[in-house]
């Protein structure tokens, strides 16, 4: 209502950007660990990580769908239990996520009370917790191809959907232990690069996209996206062709591999660039921030099936994939007078729905009250079917039956009723 | 067969073939091949040996267990840890001048004390009239977050395998149980163990713990366990028997063989050493090279200890019990004057639990069969199993060549026709009418000579059943007949083949033939039985093919003085061939089991005695089958050898 008094160009200034980018309505991420076992810590550590980073740009945790397969946290060789880090300064616990600035106790991983507290000094707060969304042997190439397509049973929760339409932008990571064109899912089956574009070209066909962005850290990560056709589809990668990707550093008392290279800087990028929901950073800058002398590989991307290509996708917001739009999708057309003549033609058409219904009911009741009507067309429909079933004659008997003596039988039913009730009355004075 | 074919051009495809063959089969070159290929086998397959040190032939060894990660963790064994480990040791030196059952008692009180649960294992031996007999100690510290389905083995024996008392060694793992114990990271649980004896206390407890019920006989009263855990997933020995004064070590000796040469994966060894070198700074050696250069002689010094360790298969310290239950297992030894101490010992073995606690399955990835050149080269066994296959072919050629000869009639001359013409008038030809062709083929081609087996076949089989009674003899009889069994074996030995031959050639009257037939028989179940133990023990199969390589190459003796000579040779020629006859049955006789044993006592400088009472413990008790590969197949090869050797000698005169 305050709009309403303010100057219109300025109006037209607030709603102009608003107009020009929003090109999707919602974001959507889903976040896939495809290893299990305690030497692959840093797979689960990697995801937890940009789980934790769209949730702080703002994606709700209704629209993350996270896969993790093990359960670092739990594992008996972890030694700060019901903790997964990052980092070996230790300073960010990812898996219960606790205020920024950790306490002394957590640093050193002691007895820690596992539930939040939520202190009102500190400045971002996270929602507590984690949701994981697949875990364990629910990680499949089968649960994430479904999920991609959204082909589930009728019974598949909602929450483990991913229920994205044509105006949603997906952020799709995944980590673990890939080769040329494919990743390894539990060491027991794997994904191809051709599995991944076919269901990506099934989501465009169902309209599931708006624009997709895929990002992967295995090795020779790049391979992953290089049979994508479909349109609107962004893939990032740690590693070309014959190249492995590497962890970036183990933690000497956790005794593994925390994080691998890529998304390391990948995080160090997105920490210490997107400070708000309203950071005006350049997908570009984060394609050029993964330099060779970082990630120790080439990592790569691929944009020319955007529309504008590569220059396109590097003037994307980063936001666009990371962060979340909070908009509602009025659908317009041209203007607001032919939806008015839509309303009205629905409206009519409404009404025809309406008047055609009464009449019909208007009908049934004359059929119902004349019954000789129904038998005589039942009969006729009977009769239709006789060349074709001419072996059941006595089935026809019996329906030709039917026709003529339905009142007796009906007489002897409620005869029989009422001799069973008499039956029951004498019995139960008997006793 | 396809010879009788109604097509003509395929016939004659045919015939031609058969008449090739058959010429072949009897070309001189051919017949006269098999001991040539067989001594080359022989040559290349000790050369073999020889060449595996080069950089060419060994690798690199490498971790290919993922989930293992050496030395990924910091250790923080120290600090205080150390007052403990000063303490225990002074405790321990002092349990040392108590009796046993004080002794017992006072490491179950350290245990209890610990806060885990300990029991004891009483055990008995009677082998060859000696008691062995002890009690093992042992506590259970259960993973606090551990799911009780996996354990994983640290040991300190009381005795090292040397004899010595362990001071420091159990002293270090009854601190590490200490300080293992306040961890929460254990996936598995550990054992500590303490066994009485090197050899004897290990076995008797993994023997228990792998069993439901123990047997009471009388040689064997080995207590069953009141406690036990999950799957044995690695033991680590821990051998360091300095008192309590404390010695600063040089170098870590990793012992690996297992019982009858089985070895725990590479992995294992692999870890130790990455921990012990790269994390530690302790260098590590293997089979006591301590200066080891890197060298061509030093890597071929170490690859011929292991291979004479492998070979003995007996044990090799309180781990080698482990390997036959397929539980992986080494021994860390602290060896020379340096500046390594208890505490940097202690940290290798925490390094190395940690890494065995990341397992998530047993140790599989790497190899199990390899030969070590040093701590960080190895020969897989790809690479050095061709030689002793090359050996156990050897034998093979030498028996199929023998069975060839044993079917063909014998050529006529003995001597060598003047010339060619008089070569070919020699040779008797036959006509073979093949459908419309007609070959000519010497007669012997086509003669079949009806071999007779079942004397052949009867003797190798009683030779070899024979061989039960030395094995019987060694293993079973009172330690103070033992050497004079010996003597007697050996002296029955030497005459043995002799009487056999009077036996079969002069009473049952066997033909050359036979004899042929019982050689090659005996020589093919020695290959038979070396290319399978290859597989097994490369090392026991190597050593024994290569101590009985003159079987393959055994003929009958001749008399060069006989009438049959005197037309052709020279008396120098003939002197010559009798020093030759009399220089192989010298090294026929140098060859036999029981000399080879006795040289090799000499070699090592041991009694005879304690070499054959040790066999015997190791075969009633540990199951080491060495005896067995002796007594059972290399000595009726040998004495087989012989028989042919003497059997022209007692052929009855025409």
């Amino acid at each position: 209502m305050r709009l309403l008094s303010l100057p219109t160009p300025l109006l037209a200034a607030i709603s102009l950007p608003s107009l020009s980018d929003a090109t999707h309505t919602s974001n959507w991420a889903v976040l896939v660990s495809t290893s299990r076992f305690w030497f692959n810590y840093r797979h689960m550590a990697n995801t937890l990580s940009l789980y934790r980073t769209v949730k702080r740009l703002g994606v709700p945790d209704s629209q993350i769908i996270l896969m993790l397969p093990d359960d670092m946290a739990c594992n008996p060789r972890n030694t700060f239990s019901g903790s997964v880090f990052n980092d070996k300064s230790r300073e960010l616990d990812l898996y219960d996520q606790k205020p920024d600035t950790p306490t002394q106790e957590s640093a050193e991983g002691g007895d820690i009370a596992t539930e939040s507290e939520t202190s009102e000094t500190t400045p971002q707060i996270m929602p507590a917790g984690i949701e994981v969304d697949y875990r364990g042997n629910e990680v499949t190439v089968e649960t994430f191809i479904r999920l991609l397509t959204d082909r589930w049973p009728a019974s598949h929760p909602t929450s483990k959907r991913l229920l994205t339409n044509s105006q949603s932008n997906i952020l799709i990571y995944m980590t673990g232990h890939g080769g040329d064109s494919f990743l390894k899912f539990q060491d027991a089956e794997e994904i191809s690069s051709h599995d991944l574009a076919d269901a990506f070209a099934q989501m465009h066909e169902k309209g599931r996209y708006n624009e997709l962005l895929f990002m992967i850290d295995t090795c020779q990560a790049n391979t992953m996206y290089e049979s994508f056709y479909s349109p609107g589809v962004v893939g990032m990668g740690s590693s070309a062709r014959d190249q492995s990707s590497y962890s970036h550093h183990a933690d000497q008392d956790v005794g593994v591999a925390v994080i691998d290279r890529w998304t390391y800087y990948a995080l160090e990028f997105l920490e210490t660039r997107l400070n708000s929901t309203s950071a005006d950073v350049r997908l570009g800058e984060l394609f050029d921030f993964m330099t060779f002398d970082r990630v120790h590989s080439d990592a790569g991307i691929r944009a020319d099936l955007l529309e504008g290509g590569e220059e396109a996708a590097r003037n994307r917001r980063v936001l666009d994939f990371f962060g979340n739009v909070q908009g509602v999708d009025v659908e317009m057309g041209d203007g607001g007078r032919e939806s008015l003549g839509d309303w009205r033609a629905d409206l009519e058409a409404l009404r025809r729905i309406g008047e055609r219904t009464k009449r019909e009911m208007g009908e049934l009741n004359v059929t119902v009250g004349a019954g000789s009507k129904v038998s005589a067309r039942e009969a006729g429909a009977d009769r239709s079917v006789l060349p074709a079933m001419r072996v059941e004659g006595d089935v026809l008997d019996m329906a030709a039956s039917t026709g003529g003596s339905g009142w007796l039988k009906k007489a002897i039913g409620g005869t029989s009723l009422l001799l069973l009730g008499a039956a029951w009355v004498a019995g139960s004075k008997m006793r | 067969m396809p010879l009788r074919t109604s097509s003509k051009g395929s016939s004659r495809v045919n015939i031609e073939t058969v008449a090739r063959l058959l010429t072949i089969r009897n070309s001189p070159i051919l017949l006269r091949l098999p001991p040539f290929v067989s001594a080359l086998c022989l040559v290349v397959g000790i050369a073999w040996l020889f060449i595996l040190p080069l950089n060419e032939y060994s690798r690199q060894t490498y971790v290919s267990e993922n989930a293992i990660l050496p030395g990924q963790v910091h250790t923080y064994f120290g600090g205080s840890e150390h007052n403990v480990f000063r303490a225990y040791r002074h405790e321990v030196y002092q349990m040392a001048q108590w009796s046993q059952a004080d002794r017992l008692a006072a490491i179950e009180g350290i245990m209890r004390d610990i806060g885990l649960k300990s029991a004891r294992q009483p055990y008995r031996y009677t082998v060859a009239g000696e008691d062995i007999q002890g009690t093992n100690v042992y506590a259970l510290l259960q993973g606090p977050r551990a799911d009780a389905t996996e354990a994983m083995v640290l040991m300190a024996a009381w005795r090292n395998f040397d004899g010595e008392i362990n001071h420091s060694g159990v002293a270090l793992a009854l601190t590490m149980a200490r300080y293992f114990k306040r961890w929460s990271i254990w996936s598995k649980d550990i054992i500590i163990l303490i066994p009485a004896d090197s050899t004897y206390g290990s076995e008797a407890w993994v023997s228990a713990y792998h069993s439901t019920a123990t047997e009471v006989t009388a040689w064997r009263n080995v207590s069953e366990l009141s406690i036990k855990a999950g799957a044995l997933q690695a033991a680590v020995a821990i051998d360091y028997p300095v008192g309590p004064w404390g010695h600063r070590f040089d170098k870590l000796d990793i012992l690996y063989d297992g019982i009858n040469g089985a070895l725990p994966n590479l992995d294992l060894l692999n870890t130790a050493v990455s921990i012990a070198s790269g994390q530690m700074g302790i260098g590590c050696s293997i089979h006591g090279v301590a200066a080891h250069s890197d060298s061509y002689q030093d890597r071929l010094k170490t690859l011929a200890r292991g291979v004479m360790t492998q070979s003995a298969g007996h044990a090799t310290g309180p781990h080698s019990a482990f390997m036959p239950y397929h539980v992986d297992a080494i021994t860390l030894k602290t060896v020379g004057d340096g500046w390594h101490d208890e505490m940097s010992l202690g940290r290798t073995t925490e390094s190395i639990f940690r890494s065995i606690n990341n397992l998530l399955e047993h140790l599989h990835q790497s190899f199990f069969f390899y030969i070590l050149l040093n701590a960080n080269r190895f020969v897989s066994i790809g690479n050095y199993l061709p030689a002793a296959m090359l050996m156990a072919g050897n034998f093979t050629i030498a028996a199929l060549a023998l069975w060839l000869q044993s079917g063909r009639a014998p050529m006529t001359p003995t001597t060598k026709p003047a010339d060619t013409a008089s070569k070919l008038d020699g040779l008797q030809l036959e006509k073979v009418k093949l459908g419309d062709a007609v070959v000519l083929v010497p007669i012997q081609a086509t003669k079949p000579m009806i071999r007779h087996l079942f004397l052949p076949v009867l003797a190798a089989l009683a030779v070899h059943l024979f061989g039960v009674l030395p094995l019987k003899a060694l293993v079973s009889l009172h330690r103070d007949y033992l050497t004079l069994s010996l003597q007697a074996i050996a002296l029955a030995s030497y005459l043995l083949p002799s009487l056999l031959s009077i036996l079969l050639v002069r009473t049952l009257s066997a033909s050359t033939q036979q004899i042929q037939i019982l050689q090659s028989l005996s020589l093919l179940l020695l290959s038979a039985v070396l290319a399978t133990l290859a597989t097994l023990n490369f090392s026991l199969a190597f050593v024994v093919g290569v101590l009985a390589w003159p079987l393959a190459f055994v003929r009958p003796l001749f008399n060069p003085f006989a009438a049959s000579m005197t037309l052709t040779s020279t008396n120098l020629h003939r002197s010559l061939l009798l020093a030759g006859q009399l220089l192989v049955t010298a090294l026929y006789l140098a060859l036999s089991p029981a000399t080879v044993l006795y040289i090799l006592t000499r070699y090592f400088d041991t009694s005879v005695q304690w070499t054959l009472l040790e066999m015997a413990k190791a075969w009633q008790i540990q199951g080491v089958y060495t005896a067995l590969v002796v007594w059972a197949i290399w000595w009726p090869a040998w004495i087989v050898g012989g028989v042919v050797l003497t059997s022209s000698a007692w052929k009855p005169r025409s």
